[in-house]
């Protein structure tokens, strides 16, 4: 049983894999344009009021918390906060 | 109109995401009558201009012995297309730039799109397109094919390209030893092979290019393989060798200072300067701060603004005026001074004093307004170019981007902003860091709104010389830095509104790791931009002084040293009855707002100048009589149009003249009803 949560209300350090993206075309393939595509490991890296920072791919992304709220995501594992280490 | 493009590359260099990017859906294969295969092409509209696209087979040369290249190369002499787009591996640009000067040795209507820009900017891999550009006399385009970034500046390059009159030589590349025989050939080809480019044709021959042998008749065959064989004996060396190295020592010499990869700083650092700049409250302070220096260092190095300000509030006026005597312009308009003086006590007694007046008030002033400029837009873009380079710019973008969400704009809007207090013109410019082009037109149009140091000086001299008490004045001017800072917001919220409907962009970026900025690679950015300057708005700038000049000089009777008597003292007296209602109905006021349109500073100037006083102070109460009068100019100064530098450089970002002009009605309007409104309700 896997349990899917949008990305922005992961906390910083989580690492989770995407699972999907939902809302219309445009939304979906800016995303994927980034690498963000299903099966993509990510790291939260920070996650407060403003945009969302994650880390995929070696890639160090900004989502605005429109796009984070779209794209699906499971939690694989919850790190120390700091986030060190992988 | 059709343009016939085709795509050329090494093969994984991105041809062919590029081309499903420019293409989508449109994709089929074709026949071509000059091709023995099946190419892909596609279509797709530009600024209505209907293009067929073509994907050739990936290549890594010219020379027939290799299918895929023969079929590149037949397809690029058979069709002759309108532009060749060469794609480059920014990564790997050697290997790339080999294949790209072999078409341009073709031809030359060709852009080159350097592609997989993000993987060379993740690798600190910097590439001066623009000096490469410069070097191979053709557009050279960064792009990144995967996302999308920089295919709209890609096509407007290809399109201009295809539908140039001009008529450019192919590159000439210097084959050293060989030359001598390439000549020889040429010779023999006189009137032969006439469709190709002659020196193209002659070095294909000398190579063995099977194809292009074939197309001669057997006795100029005989004797092109004669010259061949020669060459072998006396040059102990096969040609094309000979003609592969001399390509690659071309390249070596173009890619030599033009490409820099720079150090990544250490991950243990980046993560600390992230854990500051990233923290959703440190953060958007510090990234403020940091931004306050570091252009408060600019422009304080170029006007002496804001460093002067701040100096004389601590009680060191010497100093101040030291600094503004000092600084960038200041030394550039001493200089001037000096120069027109010298002009002027040198002429007056040889040639007519329109003549001299023109020439020191009408032309030295329009180049000494370019002069003054360039330094500044140099040094902002330095700036930009560090905070760009460094990786800061994207993360100080992503830290203001919640707050400036709500006004409809990106967090990359903070620097046009910012630097906009400073001085209107690089602002304008440094839009070009956006990615969003209808952000970049919005924000570039709405900038005006923003007060620089210019109407900051206006603004305190009225302030200073209609209130009496201190507080008086600061309030009245805090109120007037708001009022313009909301128009701002509010304008830049509906300009966005107008071209997209409500909604705001999502931010999406990608942080590049903190790179160590260098120096040359800041440069290259630096310099483009203030070429981009002086090329575009430079001459504009110039222009409109010259007939600023003309306006307050001349009258109907001629070249008239009265400014009473100009024509922009005509057209003043025939618009007052449009400053009429809102208290502006003196013709001098008028005249002054005609002047400011020059630069702002000139509404004082021409106060002076009108009042016959030396004296601000004075001059403004013999203009200006009453507080409401005051409140009603400094509210039209300040939204009235901006000064023509700034509408130069919006024309040249902006690009649309109507657009540029539907801005300054609406401007003009908005500062009309504004003054109206305080001056009845006040
Ligand atoms: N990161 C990044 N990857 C890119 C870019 N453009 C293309 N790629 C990737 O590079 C690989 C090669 O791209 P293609 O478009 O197949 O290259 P091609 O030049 O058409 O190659 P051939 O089909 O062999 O001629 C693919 O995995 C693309 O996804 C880019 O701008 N950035």
């Amino acid at each position: 049983m896997v349990k899917t949560v949008s990305l922005a209300l992961l906390p910083p350090g989580t690492v989770a894999k995407v699972v999907s993206i939902s809302g219309g075309y445009g939304k979906i393939r800016r995303l994927l344009e980034m690498g963000l595509s299903p099966g993509t490991l990510i790291r939260v890296v920070s996650n407060s009021a403003g945009p969302v920072i994650i880390e995929a791919r070696g890639v160090t992304i900004a989502l605005g918390r429109g796009l984070a709220r779209s794209l699906i995501v499971e939690v694989v594992n919850l790190e120390n906060p700091d986030g060190s280490g992988r | 109109m059709r343009i016939l493009m085709a795509l050329a590359g090494n093969p994984n260099v991105g041809k062919s995401t590029l081309f499903n990017r420019l293409t989508g859906e449109t994709a089929h294969v074709a026949n071509w009558p000059g091709v023995t295969v099946e190419l892909k092409a596609g279509r797709l509209r530009h600024h209505d201009l209907d293009i067929t696209v073509v994907d050739l087979p990936g290549a890594y040369g010219l020379s027939s012995g290799d299918e895929a290249e023969s079929v590149a190369q037949e397809f690029l002499l058979k069709e002759k297309p309108d532009v060749v787009v060469i794609v480059l591996d920014a990564t790997s640009l050697h290997r790339s730039l080999y294949l790209a000067i072999r078409i341009l040795e073709m031809t030359r209507k060709a852009v080159l799109a350097v592609n997989m820009m993000d993987v060379a900017r993740r690798r600190a891999i910097h590439v001066d397109l623009s000096g490469i550009s410069a070097v191979l006399g053709v557009p050279v385009v960064g792009t990144s094919a995967i996302r999308g970034e920089g295919l709209g500046s890609l096509l407007d390059r290809a399109i201009e390209v295809s539908l140039s009159k001009e008529k450019l030589k192919p590159l000439k590349i210097d084959y050293d030893g060989l030359d001598p025989y390439i000549a020889e050939i040429e010779r023999i080809l006189e009137d032969e092979l006439k469709e190709l480019p002659r020196r193209f044709a002659a070095v294909a021959v000398l190579e063995g290019n099977e194809r292009i042998l074939s197309l001669l008749s057997e006795e100029k065959r005989a004797h092109v393989l004669k010259i061949v064989d020669k060459v072998r004996r006396e040059l102990k060396e096969d040609p094309s060798v000979i003609a592969i190295e001399s390509r690659y020592r071309f390249v070596d010499l173009l890619l030599r200072d033009r490409v820099k990869v720079t150090r990544l700083v250490s991950p243990s650092i980046a993560k600390k300067i992230d854990r500051v700049l990233l923290h959703p409250i440190v953060g958007p302070f510090t990234s403020f701060l940091l931004m306050l220096s570091l252009f408060g260092a600019v422009f304080s190095l170029n006007m002496g603004f804001p460093l002067n300000v701040i100096l004389s509030y601590a009680g060191l006026p010497h100093l101040s005026s030291l600094l503004e005597k000092l600084s960038l312009s200041g030394i550039i308009g001493q200089f001037l001074d000096l120069l027109s003086e010298l002009l002027r006590s040198r002429l007056m007694m040889i040639s007519p004093e329109w003549f001299v007046s023109l020439l020191t008030d009408g032309i030295l002033a329009g180049v000494g307004s370019v002069l003054t400029f360039l330094p500044l837009v140099l040094l902002v873009f330095l700036a930009l170019g560090a905070l760009q380079d460094s990786g800061l710019l994207s993360r100080i973008a992503v830290t203001f981007d919640k707050f400036l969400k709500r006004f409809g704009l990106s967090g990359k809007s903070v620097f046009p902003a910012i630097l906009g207090f400073g001085c209107n013109v690089p602002a304008v410019m440094a839009t070009r860091a956006m990615d969003d082009d209808v952000e970049r037109t919005s924000v570039s149009l709405s900038i005006p709104f923003i007060p620089c140091q210019a109407r900051l000086i206006v603004l305190a001299a009225i302030s200073s010389s209609v209130f009496k008490e201190p507080v008086v004045q600061s309030f009245f001017m805090m109120s007037m830095y708001l009022l313009s800072l909301l128009v701002f917001l509010i304008t830049a919220k509906f300009m966005r509104y107008l071209v997209r409907g409500p909604q705001t962009p999502e931010l999406l970026l990608e942080i590049p790791p903190y790179h160590v900025p260098s120096l040359k690679v800041v440069w290259w950015y630096a310099r483009v931009n203030t070429a981009h300057f002086l090329r575009k708005a430079g001459t504009v700038i110039f222009v409109v002084t010259l007939i600023m000049w003309a306006l307050l000089h001349l009258g109907p009777s001629g070249y008239t040293t009265s400014i009473d008597n100009s024509f922009a003292a005509i057209s003043g007296r025939a618009l007052s009855f449009i400053g009429a209602p809102i208290g502006l109905g003196d013709w001098r006021i008028i005249l002054t707002l005609e002047a400011g349109f020059l630069a702002k500073e000139a509404v004082l100037s021409t106060m002076t100048t009108i009042a016959g006083t030396a004296k601000l102070s004075e001059a403004v109460n013999v203009v200006l009589s009453s507080v409401k009068q005051a409140i009603s100019l400094c509210l039209i100064m300040l939204i009235y149009v901006p000064c023509i530098a700034t509408l130069s450089v919006m024309k040249s970002e902006v690009k649309k003249i109507k657009l540029v002009l539907v801005a300054i009605s609406y401007e003009l309007l908005l500062a009309y009803l504004m003054a109206a409104a305080a001056y009845h309700l006040l």
